[in-house]
């Protein structure tokens, strides 16, 4: 069962813009199992959609760039395939939700066309009844009515778009669902629906899940491992259980809880914590935290904290040893 | 979208009121007998009596205006001044070569315009993105005439290979017609660059390259027809201007078109021979106005729900 399915190892990624370089990702690790879900959770610019792009090997042309690490799919290298060999895999093997519905869809094409696409491009001997077929499957599995399909995307609402992204996503059963932050740009209500929904298709079709979100009441419900994020860096990582219940925290993840939540405390959304996260152009030495941190000691100020291994947990942080 | 065709239609009516109004009291209001300019300045005052009488032009400013209104509603819209010919034998007799000139400027303004905007939006902030940034910058500031020059200095009096003036035979339209082309070409391929650069960056973009879809699709399946909308439009302007006659093109070129048309009547005050040119090219503006708009609405999905409602 545990079967690793995705695997990163020390990722950092950099953002060449006019100006500098952006230090987006920094020594990133993560590890996914076949059909797990991972919350991947952190502040707006903590590298989070950054990770996920690199994994899909879609950062932008020219600007983004993965200046080290590695990234392995079944074992396999990522990093070394070709542009061609990873349009095989993306949609196929690796699906990705982005954030907004209500522009990841093409204005100028039907619906049903845009999930058809996706099929024709990794099933290329499908005739044209079968598409359509998988097409209809596909609107039923997310909840909507197949005779949509020929309606444009502005003739659905915000959640009925995620629900058609999510069908796109799903079409060729990938092993590994990428969804950045997929219902924050939904109502309150629907949120839950589409969520519980995915949650579902994810189970059915034994996918694994890196769920990136600000909610950690969506967390406690949905996934198994969670990994904080902070200016790049995941600075705790662990089973939900650790998360939740362990004793020892980074102290930012003291922060974004407040107080740690029991897991039954649902929806209790990021803790604002004071001051800001530091310009990824321009990081402090030592531990990023530091100018936020209540426990700022003055190897804080020096030296990267090394990373703390307590079981499946690890914390990167100079107050454990 | 046939109830707003129709509405469109219908909105012209006034439109063309309006527009054969102004020109008629420019033409009447403004200093100038055409009886006078005929007879030329020897003629006695009983002769240009009589030749108002002929043409019309003793009446009164609203007498003249609705008489002329009657019979045009009837389709007559009178005879030249000076050909004594109906006015549309001769607009239709120039019409073509105008007819001509605009649509090959316009096509290839889109052929090269589309063109080279998708290739430069490709390779943004390339050496040859540069480079062709660069050359339609410089071609957008070059005016009309000086272009035209330039090509009849180089193509037919150095070269000797194209004639430098005339319309009868379709390499006589060569030179006029990349002359009129440049500006037009230039706009488009500026659009298209940007509004393409645009494209590319939004989100539907990165769905599709999530799929796993090539390169090529998604520059000319997913972006270009997203990206083509505004062109379409300046596509749609451009042959409007254009099919007004170009006068400084048809001058240069010596094309008998509707621009040398008009300005040939203006001088010699042939109200009639106007207000018919001028009324054609307006509704043909007009027409193509409506059809750039109906196919706008057939690209876009959104907007067709829009013109629907
Ligand atoms: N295309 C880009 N060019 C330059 N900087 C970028 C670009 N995309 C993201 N960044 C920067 O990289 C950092 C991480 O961004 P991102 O991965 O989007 O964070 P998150 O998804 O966690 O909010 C931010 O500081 C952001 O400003
Ligand atoms: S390393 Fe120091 S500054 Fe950083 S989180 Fe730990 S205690 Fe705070
Ligand atoms: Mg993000």
């Amino acid at each position: 069962m545990e079967e690793k399915l995705l695997e990163i190892k020390d990722l950092c990624v950099e953002y060449h813009t006019d100006e500098d370089n952006v230090y987006a990702v920094n020594h990133v690790d993560l590890t996914i199992n076949k059909g797990e879900t991972l919350g991947l959770v952190g502040e707006t610019g903590a590298g989070k959609t950054t990770t996920a792009l690199s994994i899909m090997k879609l950062l932008p042309i020219k600007i983004g760039e993965i200046t080290s690490g590695e990234i392995k799919l079944n074992g396999s290298s990522i990093i070394s395939k070709s542009e061609e060999e990873m349009r095989k895999i993306r949609g196929k093997d690796i699906s990705m939700i982005f954030q907004d519905p209500m522009t990841s869809l093409n204005p100028v094409y039907t619906v049903g066309d845009q999930v058809a696409e996706v099929i024709k491009l990794h099933y290329p001997d499908y005739n044209s009844s079968q598409v359509e077929a998988r097409v209809d499957e596909l609107f039923l599995m997310v909840g909507l009515p197949p005779e949509r399909k020929t309606e444009f995307p502005h003739q659905f609402s915000g959640g009925m778009k995620q629900r058609i992204v999510i069908a796109m996503a799903l079409a060729c059963e990938p092993q590994l669902l990428l969804a950045d932050e997929p219902t924050t740009a939904l109502d309150v209500t629907i949120q839950a629906q589409v969520l519980q929904m995915m949650k579902d298709l994810k189970e059915k079709l034994n996918t694994a899940m890196i769920l990136i979100t600000h909610d950690l009441g969506v967390v406690a419900q949905t996934c198994d491992q969670v990994a904080i994020m902070y200016a790049g860096e995941i600075i705790e990582n662990g089973t939900v259980e650790d998360i939740f219940e362990g004793k020892d925290h980074h102290p930012y993840t003291i922060g974004l809880f407040g107080s740690i939540p029991d897991m039954e405390t649902k929806s209790k959304r990021l803790h604002p914590i004071d001051g800001l996260m530091p310009d990824p152009s321009n990081l402090p030495k030592g531990c990023k935290f530091n100018p936020r941190c209540p426990h700022c000691k003055d190897i804080c100020r020096e030296q990267e904290p090394p990373v703390y291994v307590n079981g499946t947990q690890t914390i990167r942080c100079h107050l454990f040893k | 979208m046939h109830k707003y065709i129709i509405k469109r239609l219908l909105m012209l009516i006034p439109v063309m009121l309006g527009i054969s109004f102004i020109l008629y009291s420019i033409m009447t209001l403004t200093p100038g007998d055409p009886a006078q300019l005929i007879l030329g300045p020897g003629a006695t005052e009983e002769a240009i009596e009589l030749k108002r009488q002929e043409l019309g032009t003793d009446k009164g400013f609203w007498e003249g205006y609705v008489d002329w209104l009657t019979n045009a509603v009837q389709g007559d819209f009178g005879t030249s001044y000076r050909s004594k010919e109906p006015v549309f034998n001769e607009v239709f007799a120039r019409f073509p070569n105008t007819l001509k000139l605009a649509s090959s400027a316009i096509i290839l303004s889109v052929i090269f315009g589309i063109g080279i905007g998708i290739f430069q939006a490709v390779r943004q902030y390339s050496m040859s993105d540069n480079i062709i940034s660069g050359i339609t910058l410089v071609l957008t500031s070059m005016p009309d005439f000086w272009i035209g020059l330039i090509l009849i200095i180089v193509f037919a009096v150095w070269l000797k290979v194209l004639p430098a003036s005339g319309a009868n035979h379709w390499y006589n339209f060569i030179m006029p017609a990349l002359t009129a082309s440049v500006g037009y070409t230039a706009g488009t391929i500026r659009l298209t660059r940007s509004s393409m650069l645009e494209v590319i960056r939004s989100d539907y973009i990165r769905t599709a390259r999530a799929k796993g879809a090539a390169e090529k699709t998604i520059i000319f399946k997913h972006a270009l027809k997203n990206a083509l909308l505004p062109v379409v439009t300046l596509i749609g302007i451009n042959l409007g201007w254009q099919l007004g006659g170009t006068i400084i093109v048809e001058q240069i070129f010596a094309i008998p078109g509707i621009g040398t048309l008009m300005i040939g009547a203006v001088r010699s005050k042939d109200t009639p021979l106007l207000m018919a040119s001028v009324l054609f090219v307006a509704f043909l503006s007009a027409l193509i106005n409506l059809i750039t708009d109906i196919l706008y609405a057939y690209i876009d999905p959104r907007i067709k729900a829009e013109y629907s409602k």
